[in-house]
């Protein structure tokens, strides 16, 4: 009788215990006990050094081990199953475990019959993005041509520019200028409940950063060719500045280091950098040499060294990168390289422990890559490929 | 005098414990409930998935079940392998609940996405998992993005072995949505034009060529590249090029 009870007690807590588990499952939003389980893969940092790229001909973003130069997977994001949705540029919010990617739809319906039907810019979208496989945690509409990203983690506030050259065509000035919009606080798009805020700041807004503690956004205004400076909290703005000291700059790339005290812009028409103090009125310090074709996003090796990507997009084939004394202005080195190695550099990106990393966006057509450089000469000594026209890296330290 | 028994035949204790566990292993595993199962068959033939009352699809209008052969000119794969493949719509999307969730919300009109703790998703999900083992390779689905004029027969025998062809594909890819060709008879709902009719006066402001490289970019974009409607893609891989002229040539759309 007693080995009866017994059973019964085994049964009680047997049963108990399978029901508490089928509870568990059925209840927990996030767990859909056996139903559609996850077959992402998986990008675990586990004290790896990874690199965020976003492919903008082919809708994937690209995950990277550092360490080992190795890709882990590409994998699809965007909203739309066909079109091309264009994702630019991934930011990282490392504290809430997401990432911010612009979706920007770049390509305009070519079909004769949607041009009759009054077929327009389709709106831009924020997602935000579980960096643990990269699955969709929530999204926000923004403006058409949502184009680069800042994110601030100081004050977890995220800043998206619109490169809208469509506007810019407008006749009246005022109405040329796009809007960046402040999303504040960034992680609320995971939350469905992000608002975005916009504030219209210049013509053709293209790259973005904020200052160190996240109190000012610097604009590169393409279409007025001037930097804007942008208080994040009343959304005014500071100051506009010249791009450069040439009569025609055509500012793209803008690089915040707060560190140092200093804001780069690289300008398409001048092929040069221009060095700028990070006032609410930046101060133009240096404007460097010129490049030997168009500058792309540098990096600040040392307070008196800057590596720049150029690349010649009209087809000249001229890819490389130069070093520049930032007191003088004075080019020290110049590599170029060949297409297979390295086409269109686009970004220097420096690590915490001072390894350099080139993105290279290929022919747009063809898979592009990442490439470890040697920072004292700039020689290539990894490459890993990636997908189609990656411009832009995060990169995520252990 | 107690009423509750203080013991109990070990048989039956046994027994009471298999049915107890079977029972819980059942309503834990959508896989194994024969109810879920049959809740997500429904869900795959009828429009119930969309909550739009526009909506005139299930999820049979575009796929089949299990794969036939030859293979079928619907324009979505077959489905058994489903629950195993790692990507949808040509690698474009990575995760099955999102694939089905992009086509409730183009072709269904419901862009309230699916969850995967929802009681629809998990009928749904039993039921595709039923249909298992199948392939489980990802189906190639090729949009063909860049229209160009399509090739027609030049002979008399050319274009009536191209018109018979037509009839046959109109039968397996347009009819069950665009009902009978010329009368729409059978057609999914009064919102689906009859063809080539209600297209072409649709379009009437266009030349002949035109009207021929918007048919096939209807084909080929579907509800996509800035068409709009609900209307799926036909990837390269379910209709060729040749298929599409023959198609066209069947309907009279020849472009002169």
């Amino acid at each position: 009788m007693s080995l009866l009870r017994g059973f019964e007690k085994w049964l009680f807590v047997v049963s108990a215990l399978t029901a508490f588990g089928c509870s568990g499952s059925a209840t927990d939003a996030d767990d859909s006990g056996n139903s559609f389980p996850s077959r992402r893969p998986s990008f675990e940092s586990a004290g790896r050094r990874l690199g965020y790229v976003a492919n903008r001909n082919s809708d994937t973003v690209s995950v990277l081990d550092l360490d080992r130069m190795t890709l882990l997977a590409s994998v699809p994001v965007g909203r739309d199953p066909v079109d091309i949705d264009g994702p630019r540029h991934l930011v990282l919010d490392a504290d809430h475990g997401l990432g911010y990617l612009a979706l920007s739809y770049p390509f305009a319906s070519m079909s004769v019959h949607a041009l009759s039907q009054g077929a327009t810019q389709r709106s831009g979208y924020v997602q935000a993005l579980k960096l643990a496989d990269l699955s969709i945690a929530g999204e926000l509409r923004v403006d058409p041509v949502a184009s680069e990203l800042a994110f601030s983690s100081a004050t977890g506030t995220l800043a998206v520019s619109h490169a809208d050259f469509f506007r810019a065509l407008q006749a009246d000035s005022e109405a040329r200028r796009a809007n960046v919009v402040f999303v504040d606080p960034a992680n609320a798009i995971a939350q469905g409940v992000a608002t975005p805020n916009r504030r219209e700041v210049c013509a053709v807004p293209s790259a973005i950063a904020f200052d160190g503690d996240g109190a000012r956004l610097f604009v590169a205004c393409t279409g007025e060719d001037s930097v804007v400076v942008v208080d994040r909290a009343s959304g005014t703005v500071l100051s506009r500045v010249p791009a450069g000291a040439a009569e025609v700059n055509k500012p793209y790339a803008l690089v915040v280091d707060a560190g140092r005290d200093r804001l780069l812009v690289s300008n398409q028409v001048a092929l040069s950098v221009s060095v700028f103090d990070l006032g609410d009125t930046p101060h133009l310090l240096t404007t460097l040499a010129r490049t030997s074709a168009v500058p792309m996003f540098p990096v600040l090796l040392s307070d008196n060294t800057l590596a720049v990507p150029f690349q010649a997009p009209n087809g000249a084939a001229l890819n490389g990168a130069a070093l520049f004394d930032v007191a003088t202005g004075e080019r020290v080195l110049e590599i170029q390289y060949s297409d297979a190695d390295c086409a269109n550099p686009s970004e220097f990106s420096l690590t915490g422990d001072s390894r350099l990393f080139l993105v290279c966006e290929g022919d747009h057509y063809h898979p592009g890559a990442v490439v470890e450089v040697a920072p004292d000469t700039l020689a290539i000594t990894a490459r890993v490929p990636v997908e189609l026209y990656p411009e832009r890296m995060s990169i995520l330290e252990p | 005098m107690n009423s509750h028994p203080t013991t109990r035949p070990a048989g039956r204790l046994w027994a009471t414990a298999c049915l107890l566990g079977a029972g819980l292993l059942s309503a834990c595993g959508s896989s194994s409930d024969p109810g879920a199962v049959e809740e997500g068959r429904h869900l795959f033939q009828s429009k119930s998935l969309s909550q739009s009352h526009l909506n005139d699809y299930s999820c049979t209008t575009c796929h089949d079940a299990v794969a036939t052969v030859p293979a079928s000119k619907k324009a979505g794969g077959a489905l058994a392998g489903v629950t195993l493949r790692s990507g949808f719509w040509g690698g474009q999307v990575a995760d099955l609940l999102g694939s089905i969730n992009a086509c409730r919300e183009n072709f269904m009109g419901d862009s309230q996405p699916l969850t995967a703790s929802n009681q629809q998703a998990r009928s749904l999900y039993a039921y595709l998992e039923s249909l298992e083992p199948g392939d489980e390779r990802p189906i190639p689905f090729t949009v063909v993005t860049s229209i160009e004029p399509l090739m027609r027969g030049d002979t008399p025998d050319a274009i009536a072995s191209a018109t018979s062809h037509g009839q046959q594909l109109f039968a397996e890819a347009c009819q069950y949505c665009h009902g009978g060709m010329h009368d729409g008879l059978g057609r999914l709902s009064s919102r689906v034009p009859i063809l080539p009719e209600e297209t072409l006066v649709e379009h009437a402001e266009y030349s002949a060529r035109v009207q021929r490289l918007i048919f096939t970019e209807k084909i080929r974009h579907g509800l996509f590249l800035g068409y709009g409607g609900v209307m799926p893609p036909f990837s390269a891989e379910v209709l060729s090029d040749a298929d599409v002229s023959d198609l066209l040539e069947a309907l009279g759309v020849i472009g002169e």
